[in-house]
């Protein structure tokens, strides 16, 4: 009996953390969709009488070392966020998905120099290639997405790869071969609606990384320049001033971790959805 | 009459599933006497294997329960501790199972695993037990047992792997062996091996054997009785050599006439029509009622119990033959 | 496992050559004249310009460029820093030792986390423990490691003032002061370790408790400790040590954040600083450094799984 309730527990807390990371992520983008009119202050208007100043009525978070509100940062750097993952995952997911899917239906000689590729890929350490990238080719949103997408598109190369070499075999595409389609619309109209579900997770967990992998750069310097309201930025504006105002700090890393955890969360319940074997992982 | 090495009683094995309660075995009875060889044949998923397990304490809880009782040696195996079991497992009762390459450590050596069972049981030093482990291997007739020890599973032959398992589960000498299909994934030289290997044990060691399987004709060469099993519970028990000359049971008569023939080369086999009921559904009143050919409307209301018909033979049936 | 040793490390080569491309056109993707940028001012003079432009071998054509670049770097000769004036291979050989420290502390912190944790995750599976290491991965996996990095060193920095928040001391200096000051940084990307570490070992776990060998450990009346502990987390942690591998690579690979959130003086920093300072040579031989250990880390791990897993060693 015990076990049986317990059992239960674990379902209903397995797709409630599930629900709540999918409530993280509407929230998210709805506030990056509408974050011009959720916020009554100016993101870039510099007013040094109010530098640091805790929350309040006013300015509901606080504001930072030039005086800027950041409430209304945080809801801006959001859009900045989810812009630049979705450009970073259509980036790998144009190229990868692609390449996996040729690489798998023709096979031989094509199949193994693509994978080759794809493993010196992953050969080389992920963030060091953002970063070299975004250096080499300065910080705007097309090297952002590029430099953290290249990252992901193996990912997306195996994972198709893998779902058209099982797909290949099976009867439906027999048919649709004997019936006279062209090999493209078999591959784009018939094997690949069956990974959706596959891809679906690896979206969900990528844009994790890449919202994480954003936030570091522009930590780092190699995001957009200020005065861009990006969270990792802010962060590290905030760095200088931690015993004076943590809020500062703390507020932008409240918002890079939970949008995350929003992300993983979603992935992780589809995955238990999608692969029964890791239904306890 | 003398107690039996083995009592099952009213055994009643379930699974919580999500769909439904799942009974794999349903009010199960039977004795073993030492030294007997009983022989258990039944479909695929008829709930042999799980009955094996259950009187091993083997039954994974959570999602399995078990009732009734199974008694050893007097001692009642349902209800006891791990730690008891422990004791009794390997050491009074040992089992092998069908598949002997993934019922092997992959990343341990032969010599590891069988002397392993000398130190935990025996609690003796390393150096003994594997002495005695090399010698069980010898008794098992693999062929240099030095060299063996110092192997990994997949570098065996399935067949050498299967005498592995029996070594293992006769190294501390239990008094009861239980063979889970043991054969069944071997091919049929190496099955008629194994299978020969097993009587002269039996014989040379006093073994009593519980063995399950679905091929009827091993059963009937290695049996002393023969208990057949449909969906859960036991539908006919008798002595070999009466079971194989009639049987009472219209699901035992299917499975002999399935069984083929080099005398009738047709070429058809007898088949029961349908397949295993479903265990979390099962029908009301006999749970074979849907394929056999005997039924009447009786059949669909009640459930026959397992009787006595003769002296050492009982059926569940209605209209037995 | 000599012939699988022998084309894996054959394997090396072409992912090498990647690699070695990456590095070279990097610098080449950047806009602008390298010539101009380290002559500064003095790029008025025609003369001038012409002959660095011909010493620096920027007139030839690009292939030809990059054979000799990747024959100097064969040498040992990774140029020389225009802003320093000492040849790259110093200064990267001197940065390295910091990252190493910090990559094997890190490392050891984690592992000595997950493994214990992830086995108790998967030993009382849905219970209270299991829930809240559960709980532990999942905020470890998605709270970013500056961020946590920030909230260390407000917390035990600053208010508690227990642990110095930045900089780097040689141990061998001052072996405490060193391990003083690599306690925060190391516990930040230990924990980056151990939440992904933690899971998997979980998993793996009850992947293994479900396995046939398992089965047959218990039939044989062995005690539930002995089959946990010697049967299934074995083959566990052979599985773990890809994951591991994976961390061992990524972190040799540097950490530019945290090193340089913690001021802490490694070749992933020297990265940063080379961008800043656009010094290119510099960020060509770091990166270099960084990506080269990364794939050698790789290959090693890949090797140990082998070996530990008979099945593959002996074939």
């Amino acid at each position: 009996m015990i076990q049986v309730i317990r059992e239960g527990v674990r379902i209903v807390l397995r797709n409630r953390l599930a629900a709540v990371g999918f409530a993280i992520v509407i929230c998210v983008c709805l506030v990056a969709v509408l974050a011009p009119w959720l916020t009554i202050h100016d993101p870039f208007e510099i007013n040094l009488a109010k530098r640091l100043s805790p929350p309040s009525a006013d300015h509901l978070l606080g504001t930072d070392i030039y005086g800027r509100d950041i409430f209304t940062r945080i809801v801006l750097g959001a859009s900045i966020a989810m812009r630049v993952a979705v450009g970073a995952v259509f980036v790998a997911f144009i190229v990868g998905v692609p390449l996996g899917a040729i690489a798998g239906y023709k096979g031989g000689a094509l199949d193994t120099s693509v994978m080759r590729i794809m493993d010196s890929l992953l050969a080389f350490p992920g963030r060091l290639l953002a970063i070299a990238l975004v250096a080499a080719m300065g910080p705007n949103f097309l090297t952002l997405c590029i430099a953290i997408g290249i990252n992901a598109i193996p990912g997306y190369t195996r994972v198709v790869r893998a779902a058209v070499l099982t797909q290949k075999g099976r009867e439906y595409v027999e048919a649709a071969r004997m019936s006279g389609n062209s090999h493209g619309y078999i591959l784009f109209a018939e094997i690949l609606p069956n990974c959706v579900a596959p891809l679906l997770v690896l979206v969900t967990l990528d844009f994790a990384h890449a919202i994480l992998l954003e936030s570091s750069l522009s930590f780092l310097g190699l995001g957009f320049p200020p005065p861009a309201p990006s969270w990792g930025l802010m962060l590290s504006e905030a760095r200088g001033f931690l015993e004076l105002a943590p809020h500062a700090a703390i507020m932008p890393g409240l918002a890079i971790s939970i949008t995350i955890l929003g992300f993983n969360l979603v992935g992780d319940g589809l995955r238990d959805v999608f692969d029964p074997r890791q239904y306890d992982r | 009459m003398e107690t039996p090495l083995l009592e099952v009683k009213n055994l009643r094995v379930e699974f919580a599933l999500s769909r439904g309660v799942l009974t794999a075995v349903d009010s199960v009875s039977f004795r073993i006497h030492e030294k007997e060889a009983l022989g258990i044949v039944g479909e695929t998923g008829c709930g042999k294997s799980v009955m094996a397990l259950s009187i091993l304490g083997l039954v994974p809880s959570p999602p399995g329960k078990v009732s009734g009782s199974v008694s050893f040696n007097g001692q009642d195996i349902v209800g006891m501790t791990e730690t008891q079991l422990c004791a009794i497992r390997g050491r009074h009762i040992g089992m092998i199972f069908q598949e002997p390459l993934t019922s092997l450590n992959p990343s341990l050596t032969i010599g590891e695993q069988v002397s392993e069972c000398y130190r935990a049981h025996l609690r003796e030093s390393k150096r003994l037990a594997w002495q005695r482990a090399e010698h069980i291997l010898n008794e098992v007739r693999v062929p240099s047992p030095k060299t063996l020890m110092r192997m990994y599973p997949h570098e065996l032959s399935g067949g050498m792997r299967q005498r592995v398992m029996i070594a293992i589960a006769l190294a501390c000498q239990p008094k009861l062996l239980i063979a889970d299909e043991p054969t069944t994934a071997l091919d049929v030289t190496i099955q008629a091996q194994i299978i020969e290997l097993l009587e002269e044990l039996r014989e040379k060691l006093g073994l009593a054997m519980i063995f399950i399987s679905h091929n009827l004709t091993v059963v009937a060469r290695l049996c002393d009785r023969i208990a057949v099993m449909y969906a859960g519970s036991l539908v006919e028990l008798a002595n070999t050599p009466s079971l194989v000359s009639h049987q009472l049971h219209p699901y035992t008569g299917g499975l002999f006439a399935a069984l083929p023939r080099p005398a009738l080369r047709e070429g058809f086999l007898n088949t029961i029509p349908g397949t295993v009921c479903d265990l979390v559904h099962s029908p009301r009143g006999c749970k074979f009622h849907p394929r056999c050919f005997k039924r009447q409307e009786v059949c669909e209301k009640s459930r026959p119990e397992l009787e006595h018909k003769a002296s050492d033979r009982a059926v569940a049936c209605f209209f037995p033959e | 496992m000599a012939i699988y040793a022998a084309k894996r490390v054959l394997q090396l080569v072409p992912v090498l050559f990647i690699v070695s491309l990456i590095v070279f056109f990097i610098v080449h993707l950047i806009p602008g004249d390298p010539v101009a940028v380290i002559l500064g001012e003095d790029a008025q003079d025609a003369r001038v310009y012409e002959a660095l432009r011909k010493e620096l071998g920027l007139d030839r054509p690009i292939h030809v460029q990059y054979l000799n670049w990747l024959g100097r770097v064969l040498q040992g000769d990774l140029g020389q820093s225009p802003r320093s004036r000492r040849p790259v291979l110093d200064i990267v050989v001197e940065r390295y030792p910091p990252t190493i420290y910090l990559a094997s502390g890190s490392l050891f912190l984690g592992i000595l986390i997950a493994i214990p944790a992830g086995t108790l995750a998967a030993v009382k599976q849905n219970t209270a423990y299991d829930y809240g290491a559960m709980l532990f991965a999942l905020f470890g996996v998605s709270v970013p490691n500056f961020f946590f990095a920030i909230l260390l060193i407000l917390g035990l920095g600053v208010y508690l003032g227990w642990l110095p928040t930045i900089g780097y001391v040689p141990p061998g200096t001052d072996f405490l002061r060193f391990l003083q000051h690599l306690a925060l940084p190391a516990v930040v990307l230990g924990t980056d370790v151990a939440s992904s570490t933690t899971r998997f070992v979980r998993a793996e776990m009850l992947d293994q408790l479900r396995l046939d060998y398992v089965r047959t450990a218990r039939a044989k009346g062995l005690p539930p400790r002995v089959v946990l502990y010697k049967h299934a987390l074995r083959n566990s942690l052979i599985a773990a040590t890809t994951v591991i591998g994976l961390f061992a690579g990524r972190l040799l690979g540097g950490s530019t954040v945290i090193e340089t959130v913690f001021a802490w003086p490694g070749l992933a920093r020297l990265v940063l600083e080379a961008v800043y300072a656009r010094d290119y040579p510099v960020l060509q031989g770091a990166v270099l450094f960084l990506a080269v250990s990364y794939v050698f880390v790789n290959l090693l791990v890949d090797l140990l799984y082998q070996w530990l897993n008979p099945r593959i060693r002996l074939a």
